[in-house]
């Protein structure tokens, strides 16, 4: 006997091919790890190990983030209708924008090596800008994360403005009115705080106040002119006891003079660069410079890094000139030297440590 | 009866750290500190850190 069951069986419908979406519910950007931890079955931590490393390897993390940040769409988005056409156009735009750089820029070795790493971060920056100015994250549709990037990078740049302007003005002697902005703004801010807030405010106010902060505690001051500066006296009445710039390179070249015995003073300040003294091989030079961030190299000794207070007192035999420098640099460079070529060789000015002419030869005793 | 409006405490606390730092940068520019970057970095980063801190918070509440 045949027995024939009476339910008739229904096909299950077809869920058609898996997706990969990015997640909204486990993301720390976009979701981007979230989701592909979810589609292959991965814990989503070792997804981002691997963007990060990536990153850090070239480059290529950063740009396969943003990618898939800009181009799979989100979990929820996935169970709604497909996406506008608008949102498809800006990804497919900004595809288009990448090919074109890369044919642009040549190799593509070039590309993710240099140039693409720079640009993800900028896009990464642009987005932290949005996000901390607008407290929303930087999610959505890609148009909206491309606008949104956008117009963090524009923030970015307009602050980026501003810090210049700060620095400049600040090294230019306005530090005060400067200041005075700082104090401005964040009286500005107090007040705002009761009627709504302006939070936008916050990052304007913070490019303005950090150059100045970077200028005060370098002691920088742009005083005294720019670019390069060469000052060669013959004579002893030529020698002035003090050379000022404030940003470039100043050489003062004392090696066509004949300095007779006895204590010579010498001045040097430069605000942001590099100062070089030349001297002549039978001359000692005593040496102290305050240096905000940067260094000092006197012949074969040399020291650096901030807040930098330099004291090389050297004595010199009777019947020797001495050469007493005293340096004020900002930001940058103070070096004394017999010979200008260890500069401009291939070989970089590290080489001249090798050279047994680079000594403070004509001093008697170091102490 | 009418509701006081909400303080926004992250302009508020970036509002008063700004013009404390303000403050600090007027008198090294005026003379009367001199600053060097050991006593200054502290400063900036604790200001920047407080400020993101009440960013942060802001958003939890």
């Amino acid at each position: 006997m045949e027995t024939t069951s009476d339910t008739p069986v229904t096909p299950q419908p077809d869920p058609g091919p898996r997706r990969l979406t990015r997640s909204s519910r486990d993301r720390i950007i976009g979701g981007v790890g979230g989701g592909m931890g979810r589609y292959f079955g991965i814990d989503p931590t070792l997804v981002r190990i691997g963007f990060v490393a990536l990153a850090l390897l070239g480059g290529t993390g950063l740009v396969v983030y943003a990618a898939a940040l800009l181009l799979v769409p989100l979990d929820d988005e996935a169970a709604d209708a497909p996406r506008s056409a608008r949102d498809r156009g800006v990804a497919i735009g900004v595809a288009v924008a990448l090919i074109i750089a890369g044919l642009v820029f040549g190799s593509f070795g070039f590309l993710f090596g240099g140039a693409l790493v720079p640009l993800g971060f900028l896009v990464l920056a642009g987005l932290a800008v949005w996000w901390l100015v607008s407290g929303e994250r930087p999610s959505g549709s890609p148009g909206t994360v491309v606008r949104r990037a956008a117009q963090g990078i524009g923030l970015l740049i307009g602050c980026g403005a501003l810090a210049v302007a700060s620095f400049f003005a600040s090294g230019l002697g306005g530090g005060v009115v400067v200041a005075g902005i700082v104090i401005a703004a964040g009286a500005a801010l107090v007040a705002a705080a009761f009627v709504g807030g302006a939070r936008w405010l916050v990052l304007p106010a913070l490019a303005i106040a950090l150059p100045l902060a970077f200028v005060s505690a370098a002691g920088i001051d742009l005083n005294g002119g720019f670019g390069d500066r060469t000052e060669r006296p013959a004579t002893l009445s030529e020698l002035q006891q003090s050379y000022r710039l404030g940003a470039g390179e100043l050489v003062v070249d004392l090696r066509d003079l004949e300095l007779p015995s006895g204590d010579h003073p010498l001045k040097v300040r430069i605000g942001a660069g590099h100062a070089l003294v030349l001297v002549p091989d039978d001359v000692c030079v005593a040496s102290s410079a305050t240096v905000g961030a940067g260094g000092v190299d006197v012949f074969d000794r040399s020291g650096g890094g901030l807040d930098v207070d330099w004291s090389d007192g050297r004595r010199a035999p009777k019947d020797t000139a001495r050469l007493v420098l005293e340096g004020d640099v900002g930001l940058g460079l103070l070096e004394v030297a017999h010979n200008r070529s260890h500069y401009d060789n291939d070989h970089g000015p590290w080489d001249r440590y090798n050279d047994a002419n680079e000594r403070n030869a004509a001093c008697a005793t170091a102490t | 009866m009418r509701r006081a409006r909400e303080i926004d405490r992250t302009s508020l606390v970036a509002g008063l750290v700004l013009v404390a730092f303000g403050v600090v940068l007027l008198l090294d520019r005026s003379g009367a500190l001199r600053l060097t970057f050991g006593t200054m970095a502290p400063m900036a980063f604790a200001a920047v850190g407080a400020i993101l801190l009440a960013t942060g918070l802001g958003r939890r509440e």
